[in-house]
């Protein structure tokens, strides 16, 4: 198991990557959020069974420690982007209109986001995208035909 | 910005891939590490250590291959140097500069050691004189070296109510010994409009850069693409970081003086 471990690890290595990085935006925590994700595979391989379900279950590992760091980093900038908000005047509508991926993304859950990253930029299958977040899949799909319809709304105002 | 767009500008995240293996390598030799009895160990290291001695004081063969050896050799690396460090009640500084080592060409090296210890001497200076920012911080690592390029990098982050965060690269041709420059690798003087307006083709319209922006920030990933580098704030929200830009080389191609360095 040990060895599909280690090929799976190789394979989705950039997808790791990436993943990591759209919670944090930042190189050197991602390549942490990485580190992080293998070492926890690798101590808690014994719980699995099938091969087959090494790729879903690393990509969850992943996200769950890039949320904890994500937690961990709000919880050192909040005082920072409270100053700020009281310093920046609201944002008139017309720049509202191209707001960066990030920002855009923040209008969702934390469930839609998942679903947008995973289906959409990841190109994973509804299935896996379900297995990952742990829903059924009719529940995942019905969840992506309505952050796409609220993210079309919001990029259409 | 459309899904199609927001999918783009996702795929489109700069992966450092030399970093990246080389963590997910040291994760798994880790973990996958078996084990000697002390005395193997032992054993081991002294007929290593033996059979170099000899090898070494025996044959100029030897020493002069070993001297052609990757590894024991030719990589370049950043050790450090000086350490400005401050701390009082309401502010801190731990500015670290490197010094460029195991490099055979010492007329670089020379170079490249004055203008990191000038430019940290001078980020402490600053920071004594500037009641702004109370936090000032830079550190530095090797991104990658292959057989043409080494990149090395520095980060600075100063914090007041705002943070600002920089990453400074240096882009090195060993074999000629040249710190690349943009100048360096296109024709003429256009390339700063033309970057300038493949950036803000992506960005907010609040953050338009002029093309005196293009600064020389910027290096060569592994795989030969130009990657442009931007302080947080510059070109998107300052929470999101320092922001890279990779340009495709169908934007630039006409104008590069050659794709010896800039590939895809």
């Amino acid at each position: 198991m040990q060895e599909e471990l280690i090929k799976i690890i190789r394979h989705e290595q950039a997808r790791l990557f990436r993943l990591a990085n759209s919670y944090v935006h930042d190189e050197q925590q991602a390549l942490d959020i990485v580190q992080i994700t293998v070492e926890k595979a690798f101590r808690k391989l014994k719980q699995i069974k099938e091969p087959k379900y090494l790729k879903i279950w690393l990509i969850r590992i992943l996200i769950n420690t890039a949320i904890d760091m994500q937690r961990k980093n709000q919880q050192t900038k909040e005082y920072t982007t409270e100053v700020k908000k009281d310093l920046v005047t609201p944002i008139s509508v017309s720049l509202e209109q191209q707001i960066a991926l990030a920002e855009e993304l923040k209008q969702l859950s934390e469930m839609e986001q998942q679903v947008i990253k995973l289906h959409i930029f990841e190109e994973l299958s509804l299935d896996e995208t379900a297995n990952i977040i742990g829903k059924p899949t009719s529940t995942i799909k019905s969840l992506y035909y309505r952050s796409l319809k609220k993210l079309e709304k919001k990029l259409g105002e | 910005m459309k899904i199609e767009e927001m999918k783009a500008r996702y795929k489109s995240q700069d992966i450092p891939e030399f970093a990246l293996k080389e963590r997910i390598n040291q994760t798994i030799a880790k973990k996958t590490r078996q084990w000697f009895g002390w005395w193997e160990i032992t054993i081991g290291v002294a007929i290593i250590v033996a059979s170099f001695v000899i090898a070494v004081n025996t044959s100029y063969q030897f020493v002069n291959a070993t001297s052609r050896i990757s590894g024991l050799k030719d990589l370049v690396s950043l050790v450090l140097v000086r350490e400005y460090k401050h701390v009082d009640k309401t502010s801190w500084a731990d500015i670290q500069v490197p010094l460029v080592a195991q490099i055979d060409n010492q007329k670089l090296a020379n170079k490249l050691n004055t203008q990191y210890a000038n430019e940290g001497r001078q980020l402490d200076t600053e920071f004594k004189q500037d009641t702004k920012h109370r936090t000032v911080r830079q550190s530095f690592s090797k991104v990658y070296q292959d057989q043409k390029l080494v990149v090395l990098k520095r980060r600075i982050t100063k914090t007041a109510a705002d943070s600002l965060v920089e990453d400074k690269y240096t882009v090195i041709d060993l074999k000629h010994g040249l710190v690349l420059t943009l100048a360096m690798l296109f024709k003429n003087n256009h390339y700063q409009k033309l970057l300038a307006d493949f950036v803000n083709k992506q960005t907010q319209a609040n953050f338009k850069i002029k093309a005196h922006d293009i600064k020389d920030n910027f290096y060569i990933n592994e795989q030969g693409k130009l990657v442009l580098v931007f302080a947080s704030g510059l070109i998107a929200p300052a929470y999101l970081n320092v922001q890279k830009v990779v340009i495709p080389i169908g934007v630039i191609k006409q104008d590069l003086v050659s794709t010896n360095y800039i590939r895809k």
